[in-house]
């Protein structure tokens, strides 16, 4: 007789993470940040951290960072800035600027910090992802929209299209570059050759004008989001989508342009919807159709608005965003596998 | 931009590539097609809202 699993077992085991609100306050007023990015990087010194900028949004050289997403310290970055996403290549964690900027900056070890020009010209740089080869950079320049480097230090600028709001590669072949700062398009561009060379990237028309505020990949599907929107569009091959709609809609912190990052973990998309205080919850989809509900945010203690950023470790997560009261405890979820 | 209706599925076409843009199967909300009628109206309130980006009325469900 095959071994059977009692159907309310199955339901528990699609619900993977379990959720709770993590706490600053041992960190004082220091730990009363807003949080535009966060980073995973398995570094000698720290492995989770969370950027941004002050409880008031002003600019700042202070992150936080922790080795276990449990105990947490507050560093201090080159300069003070709008600090926001993160990537890394196994051994070099870098970080960018939001705020217009040419500077990011890279930690070998996730305590001591080099600055590094990325843009020749200042622009916001919303996204930046590692693919294996290279650093790719996004940023709202009309002329120098995305900047590649291989080692974090080096970069070379290119403009591949209209100012950008993300990125998104499916780990073998395909990038996506969002477009749509400050007014919706259906315009994105695409490319499945070497991103560094102009002539490779093409127009993708997606189904929908929008912001493009991220395209994500995992279990062989892309998932699209685009600012203020219940709609969201998935593809299995990157150029014919399929509009789904979510639970409910996306928040837009649309000051910033950073709003609203879902996150691709383990065969399963992230997101974290409602947008008021009260009202966020996080959903989770292994095809975006389907989605369950991970964790209603009050439900666990946090006034978080909107995560920004996530740090995703081999089994535990931490998103990074607003916290509506700026008290400095409630800026961050962490989920566990 | 234009769509067809084949297979109970919405397809929707832009000049900027050969293959679809859109594949749309069902109601965004997973609801199914009553019939190609109910399709064509999705399709063109999708039309619409692609010719005009102002045009966000294009449902998501049948309700």
């Amino acid at each position: 007789m095959a071994n059977l699993i009692p159907l309310g077992i199955l339901a528990a085991i699609k619900k993977l993470l379990s959720w709770s609100a993590v706490s600053f306050s041992g960190l004082g007023t220091t730990g009363d940040r807003t949080f535009r990015g966060a980073g995973y990087a398995d570094l000698a010194n720290a492995k989770y951290f969370g950027f941004g900028a002050n409880s008031g949004g002003v600019a700042s050289n202070v992150y936080l960072y922790s080795t276990d997403a449990a105990s947490w310290s507050s560093g201090t970055l080159p300069a003070s800035k709008t600090w926001g996403k993160s990537a890394t290549n196994g051994t070099r964690l870098v970080v960018v600027s939001q705020s217009s900027d040419t500077v990011g900056a890279y930690t070998d070890n996730g305590t001591t910090w080099t600055s590094t020009t990325i843009l020749g010209t200042a622009a916001n740089m919303y996204d930046i992802l590692w693919d294996g080869t290279r650093f790719l950079v996004v940023a709202n320049n009309a002329s120098a929209n995305l900047a590649h480097s291989t080692d974090g230090v080096t970069w070379t600028r290119i403009d591949i299209g209209d100012p950008g709001l993300c990125i998104g590669y499916d780990g073998s072949s395909r990038y996506i570059y969002g477009q749509g700062v400050g007014a919706a398009t259906a315009t994105c561009r695409t490319t499945t050759s070497n991103p560094t060379v102009v002539g490779n990237w093409s127009n993708l028309t997606m189904p929908a004008t929008g912001r493009w505020l991220q395209f994500m990949y995992t279990n062989n599907r892309w998932l699209a989001i685009s600012a203020t929107s219940t709609t969201a569009y998935y593809s299995d091959n990157g150029t014919t989508w399929t509009a789904t709609t979510l639970p409910t809609s996306i928040t837009d912190d649309s000051a910033n342009e950073t709003s609203a990052r879902g996150l691709a973990y383990n065969g399963r998309f992230y997101v974290a919807l409602g947008g008021a205080t009260g009202n966020v919850t996080i959903y989770s989809s292994s095809d975006t159709i389907t989605w369950d509900t991970e964790a209603a945010l009050t439900g666990v203690g946090t006034d978080l608005t909107v995560i920004n950023g996530w740090a995703a470790g081999p089994s535990t997560v931490v998103g990074f965003g607003l916290d509506d009261t700026a008290d400095g405890s409630n800026g961050a979820i962490v989920g566990i596998r | 931009m234009r769509y067809e209706i084949k297979d109970n599925a919405v397809y929707g076409y832009a000049p900027t590539q050969v293959e679809p843009i859109l594949y749309q199967p069902n109601h965004p909300d997973g609801s199914a097609w009553a019939n190609d009628d109910d399709a064509k109206a999705w399709a063109d309130a999708w039309l619409a809202h692609m010719a005009d980006p102002e045009n966000n009325a294009f449902p998501s469900s049948r309700s």
